[in-house]
């Protein structure tokens, strides 16, 4: 799978994310030729165990999350960030939960929105909202997904990647937009994974941004 | 006698009709040999990937057509037969001067007056003559037909092609290719170099993408090969040095370059084309061209290099060619056919016209070699910073693409490769990059 990096759009302290901002956002893109391609969605899920002893609940990870991911359709991810655990399933994991009531839905988030071409790259520009509001306007953040698509390799493309979202900013605080993009990435060798990019760390990232989002609004 | 219930004609009529009917004959025969062509290039056609149904309507009406005159010219014969034209017997009848006119002898020749002796003779000879450009035709159409049945190869007789490097001293003696290729393999480890037939490199080059780890021999394996004694396909033993023909070169997760050697077997490459790794499909092939822009930028620069080594007219046709195309839209020979793509290519003027005049004193033989050493140098295409703008990646001006920079000037490689007695790895740390915007004249 090509390599990918996926960032969250961190707001200047007091301003909060709206589509003006994704509008400008996108702009952007198409300012160094970006070609809408189509659209794009993933879905988190946070899980809570179904407990008849309450006391066990603590046990249970806190963090337990689900993912679904638009360039595997017919997989399922799940991702506990605490014990650095991966796991990726066939889609037909979410059945089975629902028939084994062993956790239910706490929160369900949708990252959704446009794709891009840029030549050898792809961006993906999206909003974040709960699964249950995607048509109001209150958004919980903005992500980018950058892919370099010639190489899988994380190690080869990070140089390249670096200096593309480079670009990007620079072009995104020419607006001016009160915020940037933040890219911390995971420690993928803590999870198990190779240097070859795939599904499960695109997993791994969301979780990640998901994580930092959470964060920023408790603060 | 031959009984007249044929016909009532008198002779010389039954002469005309039958030299009549043989003249039918010699056309129904000459239909019959150009449905075989039709059927023949039917056939070449289907065998191509993704054109297997086109012939099939074509198949069907020419095999209508020959089965038509294949009975026509049965009707014929038939009636030939009848009138005793084409009755052996009549020769094999003794004191028989042989009058009957006209008679076709057994091998075919129509004798109007037939003489005995005269007739024995003209039989030999037109038989040999016969047997010889019956021969000559059939070799013809084994080449054109079955190109890949040739035995009697080229490259038999030519042999394999001794290169000779001056000032190396590995290299000074004689080399065939896979000496070149093994000393390859043990002088860069990180370069992962496999040589096949051409026919084992269409069948890998369909199963790719395999994964990284896995080598010729896990594809192999998933394929269906058995037997641990056997060499992998792809390794250097596993293939005869007189059939190798495309040379692949993997630098693990940074790309895979395939160099096809023209006539198989000898050192000489005649295409190059460079891919992603993970990209797979029966379009791999050293005159394919990557779904992705950066290596189909790169194979095109190599392009004009290997064209400037085999022939100078060749290098100043293509440089003015290129000059007057000044970009857009042009599709360069082949290499951009198969993708139909919007964005325009590059201008490689400036680069190729270095090429050119760079390469008129680089001998053929080392062509390989330093081939070789060129892909090697873009191991670091996608980490080493453009000697020019010090960045890695740049907005080309007239594609708008983002690339990074997939210019390694070989002149001063060259250079830096024969002059030198650093180790390769300090000389390749002097190559430079540069963007393709971002080299100047003076490099």
């Amino acid at each position: 799978m090509p390599a990918k990096w996926v960032l969250h759009w961190h707001p200047i302290t007091g301003a909060s994310v709206n589509t003006q901002i994704l509008d400008e956002i996108s702009q952007g893109i198409e300012s160094i030729n970006g070609v809408k391609d189509g659209r794009w969605k993933a879905v988190l899920t946070f899980y809570k165990p179904i407990v008849r002893d309450q006391s066990m609940a603590a046990e249970f990870p806190r963090d337990f999350l689900g993912i679904s991911l638009p360039d595997e359709p017919y997989k399922y991810y799940f991702v506990v960030r605490g014990q650095r655990i991966i796991v990726e399933a066939d889609l037909s994991i979410q059945a089975i939960m629902d028939k084994l009531q062993s956790y239910k839905l706490r929160v369900a988030l949708n990252f959704e929105g446009i794709q891009y071409g840029l030549g050898d790259f792809r961006v993906r520009v999206g909003k974040v909202v709960p699964s249950h509001l995607t048509h109001s306007e209150t958004m919980r953040g903005i992500v980018m997904e950058v892919e370099y698509l010639p190489i899988s390799s994380i190690d080869q493309s990070k140089q390249i990647m670096e200096e593309f979202v480079d670009i990007v900013q620079e072009i995104l605080s020419n607006k001016p937009l009160p915020g940037h993009f933040v890219h911390s990435e995971p420690n993928f060798a803590e999870y198990g994974l190779s240097d070859q990019y795939t599904s499960q760390h695109a997993a791994i990232q969301y979780s990640t941004v998901m994580a930092q989002l959470i964060a920023r609004h408790s603060q | 006698m031959p009984a007249a219930e044929a016909s009532a004609d008198a002779p010389p009529k039954q002469v005309a009709m039958a030299m009549e009917s043989l003249g039918q004959a010699a056309r129904l025969i000459a239909d019959i040999r150009l449905g075989a062509d039709r059927l023949f290039e039917a056939i070449l056609v289907a065998a191509e990937p993704h054109q297997s149904t086109r012939p099939l309507p074509l198949i069907v009406k020419e095999d209508t057509a020959m089965r038509k005159h294949i009975q026509d010219l049965r009707s014929i014969g038939k009636q030939l037969e009848d009138s005793h034209v084409l009755n052996e017997a009549l020769l094999s009848r003794s004191n028989s001067w042989g009058l009957h006119m006209p008679l076709v002898c057994p091998d075919g020749a129509v004798v109007a007056y037939a003489w005995k002796r005269q007739l024995a003779g003209q039989a030999g000879a037109s038989a040999v003559d016969r047997t010889r450009l019956a021969l000559k035709s059939f070799m013809e159409q084994k080449k054109r037909f079955f190109p890949h049945l040739d035995i009697e190869s080229v490259s038999k007789r030519r042999g394999s092609q001794p290169i000779v490097v001056g000032g190396k001293e590995e290299l000074t003696d004689s080399k065939t290719i896979k000496d070149i290729l093994t000393h390859f393999v043990k002088d860069i480890p990180d370069m992962k170099i496999f040589a096949y037939e051409r026919i084992d490199w269409l069948k890998r080059a369909a199963s790719l993408p395999s994964s990284v780890d896995e080598g010729p021999i896990q594809s192999s394996i998933s394929h269906g090969f058995h037997g641990a004694n056997k060499p992998r396909p792809g390794s250097l033993d596993a293939v005869a040095e007189d059939k190798v023909a495309v040379v692949e070169l993997v630098i693990p997760s940074v790309l895979r370059a395939v160099i096809s050697l023209h006539p198989v077997g000898s050192t000489s490459p005649d295409a190059v084309a460079f891919f992603s790794p993970d990209e797979g499909g029966s379009y791999v092939h050293a005159r394919g061209a990557s779904a992705y822009h950066v290596f189909r930028h790169i194979t095109v620069t190599l392009w004009f290099c290997l064209r400037s080594w085999e022939s100078l007219v060749l290098q100043f046709s293509f440089g003015l060619l290129f000059l007057s195309f000044r970009i857009q839209n042009v599709s360069a020979p082949h290499i951009y056919s198969r993708h139909n793509h919007q964005t325009p290519i590059l201008l490689l003027q400036d680069y190729s016209n270095l090429a050119l005049q760079y390469f008129l004193g680089v001998k053929t033989e080392t062509a390989l070699y330093f081939l070789m050493q060129w892909v090697k140098s873009y191991q670091t295409l996608f980490i080493k910073p453009c000697s020019n703008c010090r960045r890695v990646l740049s907005v080309d001006r007239q594609s708008s693409l983002f690339l990074p920079p997939v210019l390694r000037p070989y002149r001063q490689f060259y250079g830096a490769m024969t002059s030198s007695a650093l180790p390769k790895d300090q000389n390749l740390g002097k190559v430079q990059a540069f963007h393709m915007g971002c080299s100047s004249q003076d490099v």
